[in-house]
């Protein structure tokens, strides 16, 4: 099993081979902000599992090229920037981190100018935004958007198909410290329920009668460092259905 | 290619532009760009200010809609603009020397991505740090040895706060800002191991530090090499590089005054601000 604490230790391992091989670019930082009195993870990962050409996004991603990315620490902004402008082939993405600070009556003003086409972010997040933005046709463009971190609420829900009642909405389940766990959302799934990702090994441990149990994931950090049974803190089952997993975030 | 002949070009470009109009029609009918031959004849045109760019929407003052890259907020204080950068041309910037380990920490968040995506493109892995959270942002410098500093004064001094020593022995630190207090940097790093780039969220980098008057505590400045700039009035700049919005002519509110002391950097412009 791995915690946070052994999971933080792990990460700077990395840290030496980047040292010596010199190549930077290879390696990328992924940090969590630690809540609720627990240190905040710093980790240095080999890039390689989590910036493939594969986008992880459904088609309905496919044609947008204007994206706005709302919310989370910095460094969860700058890898999404990184992906979409590094390491996803040679499409011209533009890309608008919104920060704290701009979230305010000028969003709409900002909004008409860059003519947003997909959105990233916490549903909380892009919520608030979206509360700033009183004429929809600065929204028409949006063809797509994507939520992590959080589950989305009813009350959420609403506002987006009332501001943005064209675009779709899809759901991924990844965390600040491990990435991504789960793949490109699904039709046939509903929002709590998503497929493994597959370059992580999910597992379900202490699981009840219903099955439902702790969330453990297995993955390689870098070619030599693999993590076992890291603990996340969610609980979820197996679906039997077609679509084969399910998860319940607490 | 001189710098001249850049400029030159830059306003040939911006007048024959099918994508905006922008500047044609602020230069109006006051010259000919194709008159522009020498540095005293650029300033014959009007200049443009903040509020030119307040006033246009991006999609208005876009010369180079196509290419891969950030487009950010700017905040004047009650209003925002937008500016866009392209990683073909924001590569060329002149941000300062990066150590092997970076620490990229603005109080603006916006100039914080900015800088990182700068990083990437000099094959540098950047930590970018989280302004509003230093005491975590602290650990993250600690954690990651970073050996250098890229920000301004503001996130720099609420790092040395937190902790004297979050950086490796030897550190570089690079301050990019519209202005500089030499004492309130001189508290917590060594001037010979600090550069200072003048620079504006609108117009990216102008100007670096004289490495040799700085030793001396004298705060003097060298046009880079991507960057006209007129002194002896509030500093206006002009950008030689490919920007998606070009900055021509930008007058800042910085006064500044040419210097004729001489250094050792073989560069031919010297200024200071006063
Ligand atoms: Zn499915
Ligand atoms: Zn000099």
């Amino acid at each position: 099993m791995t915690d946070k604490e052994k999971l933080d230790s792990y990460g700077l391992k990395p840290l030496e081979d980047m040292k010596k091989s010199g190549c930077s670019k290879d390696y990328m930082i992924r940090v969590s902000s630690g809540t609720s009195g627990k240190k905040p993870v710093f980790m240095i990962q080999n890039k390689s599992r989590d910036l493939g050409k594969e986008p992880l996004f459904s088609n309905q991603f496919k044609d947008v090229r204007r994206i706005v990315f709302f919310g989370g620490m910095l460094n969860a902004r700058l890898s999404s920037a990184a992906r979409f402008l590094f390491y996803l082939g040679e499409d011209e993405y533009t890309i608008l981190a919104v920060d704290n600070v701009d979230m305010n009556s000028s969003l709409e003003g900002l909004f008409r100018d860059f003519k947003p086409e997909g959105f990233i972010g916490f549903p909380s997040f892009i919520a608030r935004a979206l509360s700033f933005v009183n004429d929809k046709r600065v929204l028409e463009h949006v063809k797509a958007v994507r939520f992590s971190g959080e589950m989305i609420s009813d009350a959420q829900k609403e506002l987006f198909h009332d501001k943005i009642p064209q675009a779709t909405l899809e759901n991924i389940y990844a965390s600040a410290e491990v990435g991504y766990m789960s793949g490109v959302s699904c039709s046939h799934l509903k929002e709590s329920q998503y497929h493994p990702y597959e370059r992580v090994n999910i597992e379900i441990i202490n699981q009840d009668e219903d099955g439902v149990g702790d969330l453990v994931v297995s993955y390689n950090l870098s070619p030599s460092i693999y993590i076992n049974q890291y603990v996340t803190g969610d609980t979820a089952r197996f679906l039997k259905s077609p679509c084969v997993w399910r998860h319940h975030n607490i | 290619m001189q710098k001249i002949i850049r400029l030159q070009n830059l306003l040939t470009f911006v007048t024959e532009s099918s994508h905006s109009s922008f500047y044609k029609k602020h230069f109006g009918t006051s010259m000919n760009h194709k008159e522009v031959r020498t540095y005293e004849d650029l300033a014959l045109l009007p200049s443009i200010s903040k509020n030119d760019l307040l006033q246009t929407p991006l999609s208005d003052r876009l010369y180079i809609p196509t290419g891969r890259g950030l487009v950010k907020v700017v905040d004047s204080g009650t209003h925002s603009f937008l500016i866009k950068r392209v990683l073909s041309e924001l590569r060329e910037e002149q941000f300062g020397n990066l150590g092997e380990r970076p620490t990229v920490l603005f109080s603006n968040g916006h100039e914080s991505l900015e800088k990182s995506l700068w990083c990437y493109e000099q094959n540098t892995l950047p930590m970018i740090g989280e302004s509003t959270n230093i005491p975590i942002t602290e650990y993250f410098v600690h954690r990651y040895e970073s050996d250098s500093f890229l920000g301004d004064i503001k996130t720099l001094e609420s790092i040395f706060e937190q902790s004297k020593d979050a950086f490796l022995p030897g550190s570089q630190f690079t301050l990019c800002e519209g202005g500089f207090d030499l004492v309130r940097i001189k508290k917590h790093v060594p001037l010979d191991s600090t550069t200072l780039i003048l620079s504006f969220p609108e117009v990216g980098a102008c100007a670096h530090s004289c490495p040799y008057h700085l030793k001396n505590n004298r705060l003097v400045f060298h046009p880079d090499k991507n960057s006209i700039i007129e002194h002896d009035t509030n500093l206006t700049v002009t950008k030689l590089i490919a920007m998606p919005t070009p900055i021509i002519r930008y007058i800042t509110d910085v006064p500044s005054k040419t210097e004729e002391y001489s250094c050792d950097c073989k560069e031919e412009v010297s200024f200071s601000l006063t």
